[in-house]
């Protein structure tokens, strides 16, 4: 393309220039009068020029168009109507080539088509009519030359078009890349032969003449290896190196197309020659390069797929997937962002290149800079030049000039966002849009699928975990309750025995030690059965609350009473105040205040002192239990409200580890807390907070 | 010397204790009472039982860890009654090399045929070598 710094005026006179030189050249084959000729170079000079380096150019083209067509001798009047004709037609194919998006690189059918009709077979109509009729008007030509004027104009500058275009897109199209040692030697071996060939044929070697015609057939194995094997670059050099070959051989009445006389119709032969072989070579050339895309694209696609199938977490997926899409677009970065879960900002979550170093603590707000766009449009973004754009991480800038996004969407739902960038300037072309899209498209199912996974995942391990704990929970249940059960049922068969016999063989005592046993491990069965249903109801969430006002310091007194009945080991201490209301389940909060009691003396083998206070503290009513017993080690402090958990399983195993659990449940209904301290002198303080204090909600107490 | 007609229970729940030691005591056993591991050796250190109730769960020492310490004791073995609640008693019994399980809850019946089964056998055997001797 034009270089950044050379001013526009020397651009335009450059181009004349160029445009004077390649039209004396054709001018030395004016055929009709000395304006007219078959061989045009500078149409497809014009065309190109335009095309590549923009319409403004047009000064240019006008100026070496009307200088050239003076240099003949014709009028300046005349000179300025053909170089008219010459411009519009220019400026006419490079309107329309770039309205239609044609990519210079001529690497798709539909635009060697539309350089075919719509510059060669179209503006050139526009050039020839003017032209003639500018010729007309200045009296240079006559009208009986008017038809074969305008045929041999016309087809000079669709030729123009047709063989010195295409080599000048193509050539300033490519990013020309070095290439290996094996492809290089072809491409000089295979210059070398149609170098040869087109001299051998056209220079006459074999003889000149119709009779030697069908030489003109060697050509074809030229024209096949040439695009078959170089896509479109083979096919405009083969093409632009043998037409100037089969024009100079013409010209010296060489070859099979030196058959008359008359130059005229010699070039039309010639002419007619060439613009088929480059109509077939571009077609055939464009025709395999999209064979070879659509190849590297299921290539890409395919791999991309592969990857998605095979791994399911995404730390592996993704890296990649992105590799895969990076290589198969020639990137020098991708990136994947992955929304949020409010929806709300992009985060870098895998990134190759220049943007894996500038690291993921960047969010994207939705709606701006490069991603956040794509997200709020879901649609693909492609961006020349980053310098000009909004990037809202400003590394990306300093690291990338070009950059292509599309959005990743999977069952309609937008997910996030995937981009490669070209550290150099680059045009992402519609093709590789469409092909980053059908990657993200895969990308974003593989996502999906992942996220899916996990989920399931997820699930399955709470469902374990879930029957894990039912099936722990009901071998521990069994074995608790089967060692009250044998008690009872051996102590009945021992009664039962001892009554079959028909004489006491069992004292009174011992009679009566066996009742009070049977009776005393019923009571233990009734107990643990309703800490099973109590279990199992706050597990089904169906614990319900009778909450009634009571005063707090008659429930610790009674409780604390009832306790120091059952031991004389320990000394219950009760600091309460006068009286203490509050709403709530008498029984729930007595059942929780014994259990406390109960591990206090449980875990106080010692015997020592238990206190008990109940006191109003902002609001909240608060009880605490202290023993100075056997505390709990560090290890086991955070789990001791656990289902099942027991600190002290290993030295005083005794029943299910349910107390603290269910205790902790009801605390939690009430809406209160409760919690262990360890004081540094030894034993635990447990204490609940219940959020309902003494006063309005009560009445007068 | 064993006496053939002693019994050592080990379990820490009382009432099991005091059930076995009734209901053996009632077909004429003298029953010795350990509250765990620890205590059942303490009891071993200076009687010799015909043989052993032992409970797996229990505090302090547990059933396997009675078993493996009183394995490595030398002299004679009195056999290995394992009682348990647990749902594979059996295979705690096959753990410790006992010589009998009785599943929690067990019948009377159970229990008086298999401390019979060894006690009587100790029996036999004791007085066989007071034949021979």
């Amino acid at each position: 393309m034009t270089g950044f710094s050379i001013p526009y005026v020397l651009r335009v006179m450059v181009l004349a220039a160029i445009y004077f030189t390649a039209a004396r050249i054709g001018l030395r084959f004016a055929t009709v009068g000395a304006q007219v000729t078959l061989v045009w170079p500078p149409t497809g000079l014009a065309l190109a020029a335009l095309l590549l380096g923009g319409w403004r150019l047009w000064p240019g083209v006008a100026l070496g168009a009307i200088v050239a067509n003076a240099s003949t001798g014709a009028p300046v009047a005349t000179a300025c109507g053909m170089g008219l004709g010459n411009t519009l037609e220019a400026l006419l194919a490079a309107g329309l080539l770039r309205r239609l998006a044609v990519e210079p690189s001529l690497t798709r059918l539909r635009d060697v088509f539309a350089l075919v009709m719509l510059a060669a077979g179209l503006s050139t109509i526009a050039s020839a009519t003017i032209g003639v009729s500018s010729l007309l008007l200045g009296g240079v030509l006559s009208w009986s030359a008017a038809a074969p004027a305008w045929g041999t104009w016309w087809l000079g500058d669709a030729l123009g078009d047709l063989v010195v275009a295409p080599v000048l897109l193509v050539g300033f199209a490519r990013s020309w890349r070095p290439i290996g040692w094996r492809r290089g030697g072809e491409a000089a071996v295979l210059l070398v032969v149609i170098v040869l060939g087109s001299v051998s044929v056209f220079g006459g070697w074999f003889g000149a003449g119709s009779t030697y015609f069908s030489l003109v057939y060697l050509i074809f194995p030229c024209l096949l290896w040439a695009t078959l094997r170089f896509g479109p670059p083979g096919a405009v050099v083969f093409t632009s190196l043998m037409s100037s070959v089969a024009i100079w051989g013409v010209a010296r009445e060489t070859g099979p197309f030196a058959h008359g006389a008359v130059l005229r119709n010699n070039l039309l032969d010639t002419q007619v020659f060439i613009g088929v072989v480059a109509i077939t070579a571009l077609i055939l050339a464009a025709a395999i390069a999209e064979r070879d895309r659509v190849v590297a694209r299921l290539q890409a696609l395919q791999s991309v797929s592969d990857i998605a199938l095979a791994h399911l977490a995404l730390t592996d997926l993704l890296p990649r997937l992105l590799d895969c899409g990076k290589l198969a677009l020639a990137a020098d970065n991708a990136a994947i962002l992955l929304l949020d879960e409010q929806g709300e900002e992009l985060v870098v979550h895998t990134a190759r290149g220049p943007e894996a170093r500038v690291g993921g603590a960047v969010h994207v707000p939705v709606g701006r800079g490069f991603a956040g766009r794509i997200v709020a449009t879901r649609a693909p973004l492609v961006v020349d030049d980053l310098a000009a754009t909004e990037v809202i991480n400003p590394p990306l800038r300093e690291n990338l000039r070009s950059l292509m996004g599309v959005p990743l969407i999977a069952e309609g739902r937008i997910m996030g966002v995937m981009h490669v960038g070209s550290t150099a300037p680059r045009h992402f072309t519609a093709d590789e849009v469409l092909l980053l899209r059908l990657v993200a498209d895969r990308c974003a199912l593989a996502i999906n699928h992942a996220h899916l996974y996990e989920a399931e995942r997820q699930a399955h391990a709470r469902a374990l975990a879930a029957t894990r704990a039912r099936d722990e929970f009901l071998s521990i249940a069994a074995h608790e309750l089967k060692t009250p059960v044998t008690s009872v049922q051996g102590f009945a068969q021992l009664l039962q025995r001892s009554v079959a016999r028909g004489e006491s063989r069992l004292d009174a005592p011992t009679v009566r030690s066996a009742l009070q046993h049977i009776d005393k491990q019923t009571n233990k069965l009734a107990a643990l059965i309703s800490q099973l249903l109590d279990v199992s109801r706050i597990d089904a969430g169906r614990l319900s609350l009778e909450k009634e006002v009571v005063n707090v310091t008659r429930l610790v007194e009674e409780v604390a009473s009832t306790a120091q009945a059952r031991t004389d080991r320990h000394t219950l201490v009760v600091d309460v105040p006068e009286s203490l209301p509050a709403r709530l389940d008498p029984l729930r909060i007595e059942q929780v205040l014994v259990n406390l009691v109960t591990n206090a003396i449980k875990f106080s083998p010692d015997g020592g002192q238990i206190e008990i206070a109940a006191w109003q503290d902002a609001g909240t009513v608060r009880m605490a239990v202290r023993d100075h017993g056997l505390g709990i080690p560090p290890e086991h402090r955070a789990r001791i409200f656990d289902r099942f958990y027991q600190a002290h399983a290993h030295s005083h195993r005794s029943g299910m580890g349910l107390g603290l659990h269910i205790s902790r449940q009801i605390v939690d209904h009430h809406g209160g807390s409760i919690m262990a301290e360890f004081p540094a002198d030894g034993g635990t303080r447990v204490i609940i907070q219940l959020p309902v204090a003494g006063g309005d909600p009560l009445g007068p107490s | 010397m064993p006496a053939a007609r002693r019994i050592l229970i080990v379990d820490d729940d009382e009432s099991i204790r005091d059930l076995v030691t009734m209901a053996l005591g009632a077909e004429g056993y003298e029953v010795m009472g350990a509250r765990d591991g620890a205590a059942a050796l303490h009891i071993l250190a200076t009687s010799r039982p015909a043989v052993i109730l032992l409970d797996m769960r229990m505090p302090t020492m547990n059933g396997w860890e009675f078993a493996r310490e009183y394995a490595q004791r030398p002299g004679p073995r009195a056999p290995l009654i394992i009682m348990s609640a647990a749902r594979d008693a059996a295979a705690h019994a096959a753990e410790v090399e006992a010589d009998a399980f009785l599943a929690k809850p067990f019948d009377l019946t159970d229990l008086y045929t298999c401390i019979a089964r060894f006690a009587d056998e100790r029996e036999a055997r004791a007085d066989q070598e007071e034949t021979r001797a």
